[in-house]
Formats: C-alpha cells, structure tokens, sequence
C-alpha cells in the first residue's frame, strides 16, 4: 500500500531522513520507534509533503502512485491521514467549517441536514460533546480534546491509511485506551492500515503492530514483530541497540 | 455635526448615517459593518458605562478617526477587523480620564496586494488615575509589498495602572496552512479559510455570521 524507497529528507538545510525504506502492506499495522531525535516525526511530514521538509531523493508511492511532493491536499484525498503530535489551533475556524470544505473536496456531496446527522453520530461514536462541532479548531482544548477532534476529522473523512505521531502525547492512560478502542473499531469496519510512531511502548499495548521498526540515524535499523518493541520497553534503546538520544523530534 | 445619545442602546451605522458625536450611557454597542466610508466619531462614555464598537471594512480607500473619552467605571472595547484592498487609514484615540476605566483596542486585518495599512493607537491615561486598564493591540497579515505602519502609543501619567501593547505584521501562518491542507483543502482556499477566521475571531457570533456572508464572494 505504502512504500517508501531509499528516502532522504532535510529540514532547514539539515540532513534528518537518510536512505530509509519502509514497506506497508494494506491492513497492516506497523511501528516505528526510535528515541528522540531519530527522525521519526520527519518521515510523516516528508509522507504529507509538509513544505517545511524537503525530500532530497528517493520516492514515495502509495497504492501504485507516486506520491512524492505532490501537494498535501491531494495526498490527503488519496487517503491518507496524519493525526499529528500537538494539532494546530486554529482562530475563528470551526471543525464544521473545515470537514464541510474538506467532503466537498472529496466529492461527498451531502445537505446541511445529512452533515449535521452525520457529525452528532460521529460525536456519539466518539463520546464527546456536541459542541465540539462548533468550536474553533483545536482552539483552547486541551491535549486529549485535541486528539479527540482529530478522530473526529478522521470518522468524517474516512482515510485507508492512519499516521499516528505520538498520539499518547497529551493522552492520560483512559484518553489513551479509548482513542486506541476507536481506531481498533475503525480499523475493523474499514480495514484501513495504521502507521504509529512512537517512542515508547505504551499505545502499543492498545493497538498491537504486526510489525515494528527502529529508527536511528534517520535509517531503519531494525525490524521485526512485537517481541522487539517489548524487547525495547525491557531495555531501552540504548540498552537494546546501543544507541543513545540525540535530539528532540518536532 | 450630528449628535446622538446611546442609552443602553445598539446603533447599527450604515452608509446613510452621518453622526459625529455620540454620548454612552449604560452598556451600549455599535456596529459599523462594512459600511466603507470615511468616518469621523467623537465618543464620550460616561461614568459607569459600556461601550463596544464592532467595525468591519472591506475597504478600497478609507480614513477613520475615533476619539473616545472615557470617565470613572466605563469601559471601552473596540474590535476592528478589516481586509484593506487599498488604503486603510485608522487613528483611534483613547482617553481614560477616570478611575477604574477599562480599554480594549483589538484589530485584525488582511493586508491584500494592492493594500496599505497605516494604523495608529493613542492611548493617554490621565494623572492621579487608579486602576485602569488599557490594552492595544493590532495584527496584520501581510500580502502586498507595500510598507504597513502600526503604532500603538501609550502616554501614561499616573503609576498604578495596567497597560499592554502589541503589534505584529507577518505572513500567513504556516503550521495552520499545512494543517487545513493535510485535510483536503486547496492552498487557496484553506489560505482564505484561514485569513477569514483571523480577522473574525475578534468579532462576536451574530457579527461574525453577517460578515461571513459578506465574504462568500471573496
């Protein structure tokens, strides 16, 4: 579904992303980890083609197409969707404003009455207030309110393929069960594929990779299954990898 | 001249209204909401009284001028969005001669291409004031090559009071536009998306549903 070949990225003129190859198959979940700095929120960004990142060679395919700097937007109505690290607010924009704009763009074409039906189910499905509906993009929430209104995005625009940077963060342990029972569910229902970078252990108690990724260095250093995230939670990058922390991930 | 007092009032100024002078008393608002015209106000709140004035202009060519006087207990709340297709000109000036006054000077603006900013806040807290509030700050997104000028002036002559100034001129946010792009939307729109939601966030409900509708053709 995913495959990202001899990849290399820079950020402000600094090389991040070094050569790494990753292949996600449709269905799968897979885990990148790495301590901070590794370069592991760079590869979302390369992947959504954020112009903050630029992609100095390799390539970026997904579903057969080359993906690699193409505009956000049109990665986005491909499928993909980015649940990022620390959501942006954003001032005076409502979430009803952006779906309603972001479906159009899709081609879903459906009247205020549906949308709005549409919205208080996904607010009951999610468990949160109705009034999140109108509320100005992220705007004064607090970090679980922020992720909870990415899945609310995420319900609304129904992606195949997840990238959940850091979704703990910001998460306390019952926030963090109930988004990972959310996306289990919509991962059953939709059999959409899930990319979750991480660098500890915890989310992967909720949604089990069936494969797991070390990143150091900006390269994949390791692969395997779950024994090797549990493998880290016992020792530590270091301890299992010799490697140490170099820095701190956007 | 043309005088008129509020009471507790709204007073909705269109294109047709052609008062000056105005006393406030209770709490009392104005709306001025893309009228775009030059427009001349002398504001007088008296003791315990409110005043908020709401202005909205998509404006070509304008100059404003507010010259607000406020006495003990009132308070001044002054939101100013605007999207400057040309010229846009705003002096206010505040004067906080009593006791326990308070003044918001909020304004948001787009600067278009062809657009030219030139705003500037004078605040002046009298001497042997207590307590007074006065807050002026301006905001600009930026996309002409013309100079912009914001100046927010404060004249203080008594200690014991609050006073914040901040002004910034800058582009587009981009973390915002990343974000509203990795949703779907268009660089354009979620550019316009964007600026409008900059410029209305100061503005209450009812104003901002009127001047959404006023930027749908934008």
């Amino acid at each position: 579904m995913l495959k990202i070949k001899n990849l290399k990225v820079e950020a402000e003129g600094e090389p991040i992303i070094d050569g790494l190859n990753l292949n996600v198959q449709k269905g799968t979940v897979h885990a990148i980890m790495g301590p901070n700095g590794s370069g592991k929120s760079t590869i979302c960004n390369a992947i959504m083609a954020n112009h903050e990142y630029q992609i100095k060679g390799g390539k970026i395919e997904f579903l057969g197409e080359n993906i690699t700097n193409m505009p956000t937007n049109e990665i986005s109505k491909r499928g993909i969707f980015l649940i990022m690290q620390n959501p942006t607010e954003i001032p005076g924009v409502t979430n009803a404003e952006l779906l309603r704009a972001a479906m159009s763009e899709r081609g879903i074409k459906e009247s205020i009455f549906e949308f709005n039906k549409h919205l208080k189910e996904a607010c009951e499905v999610l468990h949160i207030d109705k009034s999140f509906i109108h509320r100005n993009i992220n705007e004064r929430m607090s970090g679980g309110e922020k992720k909870k209104n990415e899945l609310l995005e995420l319900y609304m625009l129904k992606p195949s393929l997840i990238i959940l940077d850091e979704l703990d963060s910001g998460l306390d342990v019952d926030s963090l069960k109930e988004a990972c029972s959310f996306l289990n569910d919509y991962k059953e229902k939709t059999g959409a594929t899930m990319i979750i970078i991480t660098h500890h252990t915890n989310i992967l108690n909720y949604i089990k990779p069936d494969k797991v990724h070390v990143i150091s260095n900006g390269k994949i250093v390791e692969e395997g299954d779950y024994s090797l995230a549990e493998k880290i939670e016992k020792l530590g990058f270091n301890g299992a990898f010799n490697m140490s922390e170099v820095g701190t991930d956007e | 001249m043309n005088n008129m007092l509020l009471n507790g009032d709204v007073l909705n100024l269109d294109k047709y209204a052609n008062v000056s002078n105005i006393i406030v008393k209770g709490f009392s608002t104005i709306n001025s909401i893309n009228v775009n015209k030059d427009l001349d106000l002398h504001i007088k709140i008296e003791k315990n009284a409110t005043l908020v004035l709401n202005l909205f202009n998509m404006a070509s060519d304008i100059t404003i001028n507010i010259c607000i006087e406020c006495y003990d207990n009132s308070k001044f709340v002054f939101n100013n969005s605007l999207i400057a297709e040309e010229n846009y000109t705003l002096n206010i000036d505040t004067n906080l001669y009593g006791d326990n006054v308070i003044n918001d000077v909020n304004i948001r603006g787009i600067n278009e291409t062809n657009g030219k900013v030139v705003i500037t806040m004078n605040g002046q807290i009298a001497g042997k004031t207590k307590g007074c509030v006065l807050n002026e700050f301006a905001k600009i997104i930026n996309k002409s090559e013309n100079a912009n000028v914001l100046i927010p002036n404060m004249v203080v002559n008594t200690n014991e009071v609050t006073a914040n100034h901040g002004v910034s001129i800058g582009s587009i946010n981009k973390e915002e536009l990343f974000y509203l792009m990795s949703k779907g939307l268009t660089k354009s729109a979620s550019e316009k998306m964007i600026e409008e939601g900059f410029v209305l966030t100061i503005m209450d409900e009812t104003n901002r549903e009127i001047i959404k509708n006023i930027l749908i053709g934008r």
